[in-house]
């Protein structure tokens, strides 16, 4: 028994040790312990697991340049929280890449600096990608790639592009198969992969407040266009275009199998559509007859500077400087599979790349995903409101009431 | 290893004794290491805290009295760093408004809103940066225009051209005359001396540096100590600090972007307790939190006990096919179990529904899903009941049993009145811990349901548990709410442990009927 209490103790004491030193906030521990000033020459980056290898072998023209060890951490699926944790506590990387719709929440947080764009750098970048990072009228992110969803066509069983939203339930319905369309919805609805649906009957989430940020007080769920929209969920869910046992987990396999000619998916289905060898087409999402077009969410991935950097130099200079170049934008886009946030890099990528101008077609009318704090509360009740209208289970009006009145409860107690 | 260590305890031998220097060496070490970092921090009391605990680990070793000691310490401080220490964080939390919104202490908040409140001055100029100090060891910058490559150094008076400069290919100033010019490693750690260095260029502009560039610029926020409150120049906004809250607010209400965390008292248990909605939907989850454990306890005991009475009957042959079959629940992984039965719960293409012709909505009807979350459970659950009542069984008294026949008990009444009773005695406390188990059994159901159905607007679901509840609160919908979730986990654990409190005093009591 008393070696491994020993062990024990030894194992807590060094618990206690690391525990004490994540409040000590320097992260130098293991190189700057001889020399006087806690220089590290290390600059830290944490980003998820899609992008963690793409950064990897971004950041080395960064490190040939500037002598500066650049490290990629990876954290899968816990990013946000993990930086929020971290950097509350003045630990945590120097920088995060993340998507933009986190930029309320973490600048909210006090964990995100904020930084400066000139006028030209700004007009140089695609104009939503500026506005999904900025934040009571300041820019908290350097964009660097956008991505949206849009239309997977099966040209095998529908091809024609359908123009409209209805042609597109007619081709899906005269093709024969089980499905019309796949848009994953779930038990939990999906918003995101829904709002082209609800935008083009006239919804909207957030109100702008005249400055260039989003009005929380503005709440477009219950507004005329937005119960349209969950009448049409529930319209479409009664034909059977819609089903709640559609969800991410299935959408994109059903469609390899030609379960379906239409899918409702974004560039990360690339990938598992090619790999099964079918021939399909990416283009925009139809909007309905005589309404609006439908309008996906544009997702911005971008680089946050911690405002508990150690380096905030080497930081800024990569944030501000660095990947703002056109070749910069365009290599990750390389990387990435993403269409970058620069006009100018964008345009050389989209030539000859036909999925990623389908993307960019279907991204035309996009709109950023809402980056404030508010939107947390949107996600669920717009969801589940979604789903109940996909059951049949209440009438759009209801379920944009009640979803509308549980997201204002949300935002007036927050 | 085992008998290693118990030489050492006994009797000194030499295997022992290396053991132990070897452990305390490693001991030693690792509280020299984890020391530095303290030191360097400032962190006394951490270090004070370290320093008794090692204390305390040598001299419990080092001496050959207090042998109980010897045993209980680990245990100890074990219970202290992972059970204690939590608890009372958690207790500390719920009365702070920690959350989303207010992570940061106040001083980090108006930094950072001062911090968004700086403006480039428009077609103002932008500069390469290199840093350095003056022969008289100022703070310098020394920069390059972008736009014409001129030079100029910037100190506390204001920007002067500079004549002969050395730069590198960039054009970044590398030497100049009557500076000392930084490296970029120099530059890059000494960033924050630079930053609070003042550039006028006009009566409310300067220099800004951002990375290796800098700007002409203004910061049109201020804060001020005496009102406690941060003034916004540009757009005359003032915010005043709510030390009760933790946020800057302005007159007619509207927050500054950064609150800071507060004690907040019994905010969040009055939350708890006066939301009427917060609190039915407490009660039902409660109910339905004391149904579900009691209905998977009740599930898998009979099918387990079914399973193993059936077993256990003389002349049933090929038992081990049918024991090692009735396993196979209990050793696949739970988690990847559930991720199958929620597949096969699927309205459309789920097994279930096909098998047996139905359209259920699983996932979508309150009572659908509370049965799925019943059944998925006792199937996983019923092994183990399978087992301890297979091996109760055979441990059962022959001589009661026959007696109970040649009274002419037949196979029910025997069953009711000798058999089970004979079980419970022994199963009773494992059913309970079962029941405590399941009453927080968290995996079943986040895994199987997460909770749903939600009617929209609902808080929540219709199969959540507290603890499951208690989960999405604090993490669930990316919004945190530490503060509101510690309260209502403090309150789940005096639930459970009255709980528990009332079954372990049952369970003594029938112990003694039975005995």
């Amino acid at each position: 028994m008393r070696r491994r209490t020993i062990g024990t103790a030894a194992v807590s004491a060094a618990a206690l040790g690391a525990a004490a030193a994540c409040g000590s906030g320097d992260d130098d521990s293991d190189s700057g312990e001889e020399s006087g000033p806690d220089f590290s020459g290390e600059l830290v980056i944490w980003a998820d697991e899609t992008r963690t290898p793409i950064l990897k072998e971004y950041v080395k023209d960064f490190e040939s340049q500037f002598g500066v060890k650049v490290t990629v951490e990876e954290h899968v699926e816990t990013l946000r929280e993990d930086f929020l944790t971290a950097t509350e506590q003045g630990q945590g990387p120097d920088i995060m890449v993340g998507p933009h719709d986190w930029t309320g929440q973490l600048a909210g947080d006090g964990v995100i600096s904020p930084i400066t764009l000139g006028a030209d750098v700004q007009s140089a970048l695609n104009e939503a990608s500026v506005r999904a990072v900025t934040v009571d009228g300041q820019i908290w992110g350097a964009p660097y790639s956008i991505e949206n969803i849009g239309l997977f066509r099966n040209t095998d069983l529908a091809p024609e592009a359908p123009a409209t939203f209805e042609e597109l339930v007619q081709a899906g319905t005269d093709a024969g198969t089980e499905n019309a369309l796949l848009i994953p919805v779930g038990v939990d609805g999906d918003p995101y992969h829904g709002y082209p649906i609800f935008s083009s009957m006239g919804g909207y989430l957030f109100g702008s407040d005249g400055e260039g940020s989003l009005d929380p007080n503005d709440l477009g769920v219950d507004s005329e266009g937005g119960v349209a929209g969950f009448e049409k969920f529930r319209e479409l869910g009664e034909d059977g275009v819609l089903s709640t046992s559609i969800n991410g987990d299935n959408t994109v396999s059903f469609f390899t199998e030609g379960r379906a000619p239409f899918l409702i998916s974004g560039p990360w289905s690339i990938a598992d559509v090619q790999t099964a060898g079918m021939n399909y087409e990416v283009g925009a999402i139809p909007g309905f007859e005589g309404r609006d077009p439908a309008a996906p969410f544009l997702g911005v991935q971008a680089f946050f500077l911690s405002s508990k950097a150690d380096n905030v130099t080497f930081a800024q200079e990569l944030i501000t400087n660095f990947v703002l170049r056109e070749d910069d934008q365009l290599k990750l886009a390389e990387l990435g599979d993403r269409v970058p946030a620069l006009t100018a890099a964008a345009e050389t990528y989209l030539e000859g790349n036909a999925d990623a101008a389908g993307f960019a077609a279907a991204g035309e009318n996009a709109v950023p995903m809402p980056n404030i704090p508010a939107m947390n509360a949107v996600w669920e009740p717009f969801g589940r409101a979604e789903a109940d209208c996909v059951d049949g289970a209440s009438t759009g009006a209801d379920a944009a009431a009640t979803a509308a009145q549980t997201i204002r409860d949300a935002i007036a107690e927050s | 290893m085992l008998d290693q260590r118990s030489q050492a305890a006994g009797s000194q031998t030499a295997a022992g004794l290396i053991a132990k220097i070897v452990v305390l060496a490693v001991v030693a070490s690792l509280a020299a290491w984890a020391a530095l970092p303290l030191i360097r921090a400032g962190a006394w009391w951490a270090l004070a805290v370290e320093a008794a605990v090692v204390a305390i680990v040598f001299y419990t070793y080092l001496q050959r009295r207090a042998v109980p000691l010897k045993y209980l310490v680990p245990g100890t401080l074990l219970l202290i760093t992972f059970q204690i220490i939590p608890v009372i964080m958690t207790i500390g939390t719920s009365f702070s408004n920690y959350g989303d919104g207010h992570r940061v202490d106040k001083d980090q908040a108006v930094e950072v809103i001062i911090a968004a409140g700086v403006q480039q001055t428009p077609d103002s100029a932008t500069y390469l940066l290199a840093g350095g100090e003056t022969t008289a060891g100022e703070l310098a910058l020394l920069l390059t225009d972008t736009a014409d490559g001129s030079h100029w150094a910037g100190t506390e008076e204001g920007l002067t051209e500079l004549g002969d400069v050395e730069t590198d290919e960039t054009g970044r100033i590398t030497a100049a005359d009557g500076y000392t010019v930084w490296d970029l490693e120099e530059l890059n750690e000494r960033q924050a001396e630079l930053a609070e260095l003042a550039v006028p260029t006009g009566a409310d502009t300067g220099i800004r540096i951002q990375g290796l560039s800098a700007f002409e610029g203004t910061s049109t926020r201020e804060y001020d100590a005496d009102c406690d409150c941060i003034t916004d120049s540009a757009t005359g906004t003032v915010w005043t600090a709510d030390d009760e809250n933790g946020r800057f607010v302005t007159e007619d209400g509207e927050e500054a972007l950064v609150g800071w965390r507060v004690g907040v008292g019994w905010d969040n248990y009055a939350r708890l307790f006066t939301d009427a909605e917060m609190r039915s939907a407490f009660l039902g989850v409660f109910v339905w939190n004391l149904a579900f454990a009691a209905g998977s306890v009740l599930f898998t005991f009979a099918l387990g006990l079914g399973a193993a009475m059936a077993l256990n009957r003389p002349g049933m042959r090929g038992t081990k096919a049918y024991r090692a079959i009735m396993i196979l629940p209990y050793a696949m992984p739970s988690f990847a179990m559930i991720l199958v039965w929620a597949q096969m719960f699927n309205r459309d293409f789920g097994l279930v529904n096909e098998l047996l012709g139905l359209n259920v909505n699983w996932f979508g009807e309150t009572w659908a899903a509370r049965a799925m979350a019943l059944v998925t459970n006792t199937w996983l659950g019923f092994p183990y009941m399978f087992l301890i009542c297979l091996g109760a069984l055979q441990a059962l008294p022959a001589d009661s049993l026959e007696a109970a026949k040649i009274d002419g008990a037949t196979g029910t009444t025997a069953f009711r009145k000798i058999t089970l009773p004979l079980l419970l005695v022994s199963l009773t406390p494992l059913l309970i811990s079962s029941f405590a188990f399941n009453f927080n059994n968290f995996n079943a159901i986040e895994l199987l349901t997460g909770g749903n159905p939600f009617r929209a607007g609902d808080d929540v679901g219709g199969t959540d548990l507290l603890i499951t509840y208690a989960f999405r609160q604090a993490f669930g919908s990316s919004t945190s709410d530490y503060g509101f979730a510690s309260a209502v986990s403090m309150f789940i654990f005096l639930i459970v442990a009255t709980i528990s409190a009332i079954m372990f005093r049952t369970t003594r009591k029938q112990e003694e009927v039975f005995a």
